[in-house]
């Protein structure tokens, strides 16, 4: 597995790519507008089988010094996409920076769906007839 | 669907042909299947084991096409930040809930003729007591203020095609109540 890794006095650091990409799946998801990651087939088999895929929609290449991350989202319905987008760039661009000091050059996104929340229909109870 | 996918389906309409067939003649008498079969264990078990090969090789080879995704096809639009694909059947699922909103419209369709620009066309039915152009305009008005406004798409051409109008299920039940 490719990884980044950083030199100090004491020893090497090395990060691995699906740290990476973790941290990026959890930025994007706590952006406000996202539904979710769309992780493809494999992904949702992974899901069923009960591991929890952090890095589920999300694709990085890491190199020495750079990043570059893709994101296969779903949107929630009501929300402006190209905002959402960006949110999501800005967010995932700056936690990655912070937490790994690489330099992100591209936070490329793919809207692969659109979340439509389902009404939930009041099961009121008749009023009583007779007290 | 690719060239290879094609052959693949060919070769295997082709084998079901030449099956049923030696299964017809089965059925008729003719005792040719069955001994093919028997052969594979008494003559020549080299035939039964390339043609067990290549049924599975087919088996497989369509099992997979089942779980091949079609490449999706994007709008993209460039950031500062990289850039943003926007499926399509996301724009399509976007277009037919605000047109489903709207009162007096049902069963919406979309199609999309070009991308870039995008050029969409809708099918969609009336309720009765409607008056169709306005009601069409309406539509049209809509979805290019709603594209633009929440995808940030500016649509070059929307066709609208009210293709019916849809039929409303009267209440029919009589009170068949008594004193």
């Amino acid at each position: 597995m490719a990884e980044k890794e950083h030199r100090t006095e004491l020893g090497d650091i090395r990060i691995a790519n699906e740290v990476v990409g973790i941290i990026a799946g959890l930025a994007a998801t706590d952006v406000e507008g996202v539904a979710g990651m769309s992780g493809g087939i494999a992904g949702g088999i992974a899901e069923m089988l009960g591991r929890k895929n952090l890095s589920k929609g999300v694709k990085v290449e890491v190199g020495e010094h750079e990043a570059a991350v893709d994101l296969d989202i779903i949107v929630e319905y009501g929300f402006s996409i190209p905002e959402v987008a960006n949110n999501i760039q800005e967010s995932v661009k700056r936690a990655i920076e912070t937490m790994t000091g690489l330099s992100v050059v591209e936070v490329n996104i793919h809207i692969l769906g659109v979340h439509f929340p389902q009404v939930e229909e009041k099961h009121e109870e008749p009023p009583q007839r007779v007290k | 669907m690719t060239k290879l996918d094609k052959v693949i389906v060919g070769i295997t309409s082709i084998l079901l042909i030449v099956l049923s067939i030696f299964l017809a003649l089965t059925a008729f008498g003719n005792p040719v299947l069955l001994t093919w079969i028997q052969d594979f264990q008494t003559v020549s078990s080299v035939d039964g084991i390339v043609v067990i090969l290549i049924v599975a090789f087919i088996a497989i080879y369509l099992a997979l096409m089942i779980w091949k995704t079609e490449p999706q096809h994007t709008m993209i639009c460039h950031t500062e930040h990289g850039q943003v694909h926007i499926s399509l059947n996301s724009i399509k699922e976007l277009i037919i809930e605000v047109t489903s909103r709207i009162q007096g419209i049902k069963n919406v369709s979309v199609t999309f003729f070009n991308n870039e620009p995008l050029d969409v066309k809708r099918d969609l039915e009336l309720m009765p007591d409607h008056n169709i152009p306005a009601l069409s305009e309406s539509v049209q008005a809509t979805v290019k203020d709603y594209l633009a406004e929440t995808v940030g798409i500016t649509v070059a051409n929307i066709q609208v095609f009210v293709k019916g109008i849809h039929k409303q299920e009267k209440d029919r039940s009589i009170n068949k109540g008594g004193m």
